[in-house]
């Protein structure tokens, strides 16, 4: 299966509905912020000040207080989804399937007519597709999306978070889709994108390979993304060590976005793409 | 050390090529993984196991190439009794005695069995690095398997191998010596209780020790003069103490009073220390021939207390009012309360007697002076009733003549065995006859004839003798210095009639009136008439039996105890080797040859060889180094399969 196959493209634009029905309608550049400004929802009052805009100040409020306030109204601004998709050698296996869950994302965005980017993670971050916006550029997405090959060495989420703040100046949010299986850690990474303000949601994707080692006995264990050796013999102690470091360091990244205010769907290559696309649009979309 | 193939050291040069090849078959599989960093952290926690993680891969190699070696050096066949290489040649006694329970506390375990248990134990030290030889003694020398050094091939021999009913011989013993002298390369070890076995006379025996012997063989030590020895090992439990064991040596039953009655005769022997009190159980059995051994469900004619002293005992004759027919007689012991107690040889306990219905040669006497012929006829007619006087002219088995068969036969074709004193005319098994013999130097050219058994040949005096010369194909058995025949056999090859010729006339020379010529009738009518073999009641197992009633040329069948089956003839005697009824039947008629155990010396169990006894023997018993050798590699191979399984699946 293509992600450019129309019963693909058909999955997304039911995928679109469900999301209108439960977002109530509300897709066009809705991504609500906490700056006030100049939209139409009002947002609340603030006292008026010289070189304030005369045209806010509520002359009802005057009226019967004498009190000179101006409306604040909630600013409405189109999102930059940035999603970022770790493409290390590691993600091989489960690379079709996060492919999948970046185009569900994006022509989600897209319809929505917010602006979408999607990056290629590895050591660093490589452009995919550059911030488009709007509905004409699902299938340019779609074909970039297609055309990624996993390559490249270790990823390295805090070297490609760097890199992806000194592009984007302004507030984006960001959606890492990776099994997070950093070696340099990806906490570090999190702090940056949340000093700088932006949303991050954070999107691990694992399999049961990766979860638990199944084989036993001696092994030169490989690591694909590195091709560094080590020589260990597994036996049920050793095997169920790993489990536990990987329960632990799961748990780690799962403190982490708590900590610091950030979306996490983690979910395994078993689990239907549109299944978890709706457990994010139940929760409320991708705002944390 | 030595190797026995010294060849197979050759794959010492394996090792080198096998440890690459456990080089690539340890070598761990390659595994991709996606989070090596996270195995860095169990494995910083695991860290203890780190050295023997790396130790083992050593170990293993150091166990596998150990097990190679020893896998090498096991083909190789090492050696460490380095000069003593003769074959080995087991003799294992399988006379009666053998059949004794070795031990009290264990029942129905035999000598036997412990001397083939013992053997077992010896050809596995061999493990064929030596040929060995296996051979059966009782009363003679039987050979299970000859020299070889197939370990398959002799343990099935042994298997083979039957405890056996009969006594041990001298003859037997006379080969074994005679094996002994024969080669300096053949190790002669005989398994023997020691009853019967005496190889320590006349030709001396070395008792070497199993185990010692290279040491007293070998180096300044050794006496050149010393005769090569068997080794004799005694199978017994305890040295010096002789088994309580009562047997029969001996028992009779004939007819009396012209077969109306029986007389019953045995004789017992007895280990015991003491007297002990016994009954003899007389059973008449059936006839039936499949079970002729059995007597479970036969009549008891007599049981007869008895008070056994040690030793033999004397002869006991009793009159028993039954007939002709078959019987066992059954000893049993009895304890202080009456019940009967096991001794420790079953065998010898019973005793098969068959007394056959008397069964009387019919003679008839054709001769001018007949009442000489007659009254040595009679004489025998009343005693045992051998002969029975019929009437000239009535059929006869055998007929005597004086003259000539042609001038005095009742019928063209006559008698078919006939003896004839005096021939004066051709024919009958004479070509010529001529003028009267002057004999002075009588010569016995076949003295074991059965006919000459208990006739002095040679201090007859042929009075009335003539010269004649014998038809050709006569078997001369007696003959003047010049050749002049003056025994000799003819058989008619048309007729089948058998014509003994004696060459003298008894009544000329007086010779009816020499005690000697009843028994020239006597020995001449049982010969021709097949009754040289006495029907008795019981032969000793082991005895060589000549089928009575058997004519030459004619064949009998006989059926064993043991339902095994043999052909023999006239000139063939048949060997008992059970105690039972054995049956022959012959052309005419079928008789009963019982055979019984006994043997006094077998049933006293007193050992005559005071070879070493078995727990004084250090017998070199146990696995040849090869073995251990293969052993021990398979559990170092094992041990490091169970750490190669550990890597293989953790």
């Amino acid at each position: 299966m293509h992600l450019t196959d129309p019963a693909f493209i058909q999955r997304l634009e039911s995928l679109a509905l469900l999301a209108q029905r439960v977002l109530g309608g509300k897709l066009q550049a809705n991504r609500r912020t906490t700056r006030k400004g100049t939209g139409v929802s009002f947002a609340d009052y603030a006292e008026y000040h010289p070189g304030d805009d005369h045209r806010a100040i509520d002359w009802r409020v005057y009226g019967r207080m004498e009190h000179l306030v101006i409306k604040l109204f909630e600013l409405e601004e189109d999102m930059t989804l940035v999603i970022l998709l770790d493409t290390s050698v590691s993600m091989q296996a489960k690379l079709f399937y996060a492919k999948q869950l970046a185009a569900a994302l994006g022509f989600l965005a897209l319809r929505g007519l917010d602006r979408v980017a999607v990056y290629a993670l590895s050591s660093t971050i490589t452009p995919v597709l550059e911030t488009s916006h709007g509905r004409a550029k699902v299938m340019p997405l779609l074909r970039s999306l297609e055309s990624i090959e996993a390559a490249g060495k270790a990823s390295d989420l805090e070297s490609g978070c760097r890199t992806l703040v000194a592009r984007h100046r302004r507030r984006m949010m960001v959606v890492p889709i990776s099994d997070f299986f950093f070696p340099s850690g990806f906490d570090a990474a999190l702090s940056l994108l949340r000093y700088y303000r932006h949303e991050v949601f954070c999107l691990q994707l694992q399999n049961e390979t990766d979860r638990g080692y199944a084989p036993r006995g001696d092994a030169e264990l490989v690591c694909v993304e590195t091709g560094r050796t080590r020589r260990v013999t597994v036996g049920p102690a050793e095997a169920a060590a790993y489990a536990r470091a990987v329960e632990d360091w799961n748990e780690s990244l799962s403190h982490s976005c708590r900590r610091r205010g950030v979306g996490l769907v983690s979910t395994t290559s078993d689990v239907s793409f549109d299944e978890v696309v709706q457990r994010l649009l139940r929760r409320g979309g991708l705002v944390a | 050390m030595t190797f026995l193939s010294p060849g197979f050291l050759w794959g010492l040069l394996l090792i080198a090529p096998l440890v690459g090849v456990y080089l690539l078959k340890v070598r761990p599989r390659r595994q991709e993984v996606t989070a090596i960093f996270l195995w860095d952290t169990v494995l910083t926690q695991r860290k203890a196991n780190a050295l023997l993680q790396r130790l083992r891969d050593v170990l293993s190699l150091l166990l596998l190439t150990l097990a190679a070696l020893m896998l090498v050096f096991a083909a190789g066949r090492p050696r460490f009794d380095e000069g003593d290489t003769r074959d080995v040649l087991l003799l294992i006694d399988r006379s009666v005695s053998m059949s004794a329970d070795f031990r009290d506390d264990r029942p129905g375990y035999s000598r036997f069995d412990a001397a083939i248990d013992r053997a077992e134990s010896l050809l596995r030290s061999l493990g064929g690095q030596r040929r060995a030889a296996i051979a059966t003694v009782d009363d003679r020398l039987d050979y299970a398997v000859l020299l070889t050094d197939e370990p398959r091939r002799l343990r099935e021999a042994l298997r083979e191998i039957t405890p056996g009913q009969l006594p041990s011989d001298d003859a037997a013993l006379m080969s074994i010596r005679q094996l002994a002298g024969l080669s300096d390369e053949l190790r002669i070890i005989l398994l023997t209780d020691g009853v019967g076995v005496d190889l320590e006379s006349p030709v001396d025996t070395a008792e070497l020790h199993i185990g010692e012997h290279d040491n007293e063989h070998d180096g300044e030590n050794d006496n050149a003069s010393a005769p090569i020895g068997i080794e004799t090992v005694r199978i017994d439990e305890k040295s010096g103490v002789i088994p309580e064991n009562i047997g029969f040596i001996a028992a009779d039953m004939v007819a009396a009073n012209n077969g109306q009655t029986m007389t019953l005769m045995f004789s017992i022997a007895s280990s015991f220390p003491d007297t002990v009190r016994g009954e003899a159980v007389l059973t008449a059995v059936g006839s039936d021939p499949d079970r002729n051994a059995d007597d479970s469900d036969g009549i008891v004619i007599r049981v007869i207390p008895l008070e056994i002293v040690p030793g033999v005992n004397p002869p006991q004759i009793y009159g028993i009012d039954a007939e002709a027919g078959r019987y066992t007689l059954r000893l049993e012991t009895l304890d202080e309360n009456g019940e009967a107690r096991p001794d420790a040889l079953a065998l010898d306990n019973t005793a098969y007697l068959s007394a056959p219905e008397p069964r009387p040669l019919r003679v008839a006497v054709d001769a001018a002076d007949r009442y000489f012929f007659e009254t040595a006829v009679l004489a025998f007619a009343r005693s045992g009733r051998l002969m029975d006087l019929i009437p000239a002219g009535e059929s006869a088995e055998l007929a005597i003549f004086r003259g000539s068969v042609s001038h005095h036969g009742s019928d063209s074709a006559g008698p078919p065995l006939r003896v004839v004193f005096a021939p004066d005319a051709p024919g009958d098994g004479v070509a010529s006859v001529g003028e009267p013999l002057d004999v002075s130097l009588p010569r016995v050219l076949l003295p074991d004839h059965p006919m000459l058994r208990f006739i002095p040949a040679e201090s007859l005096r042929f009075d009335g003798a003539r010269q004649v010369e014998a038809e050709a194909g006569s078997a001369v058995l007696v003959a003047d210095v010049s050749g002049v025949p003056l025994i000799w056999q003819m058989r008619d090859p048309d007729t089948g009639a058998v014509t003994l010729l004696v060459n003298l006339d008894p009544v000329a020379a007086d010779f009816v009136l020499s005690p000697y010529f009843p028994v020239l009738v006597y020995a001449t009518a049982t010969h021709l008439g097949g009754r040289t073999t006495e029907a008795r009641s019981t032969f000793a197992t082991g005895s060589h039996v000549q089928v009575p009633g058997l004519r030459p040329g004619e064949r009998a069948e006989i059926r064993f105890a043991d339902q095994t089956r043999a052909t023999t003839d006239s000139t063939q005697p048949v060997r008992l080797p059970q105690a039972g009824f054995h049956i022959a039947q012959t052309p005419g008629d079928a008789y009963d040859l019982p055979a019984s155990v006994l043997h006094p010396t077998e049933s006293l169990l007193e050992p005559v060889t005071a070879a070493a006894t078995d727990s004084e023997v250090e017998l070199p018993g146990g696995y040849p180094p090869w073995m251990w050798l293969t052993a021990i590699a398979l559990l170092v191979i094992s041990a490091e399969e169970m750490l190669y399984h550990r890597r293989k699946v953790g």
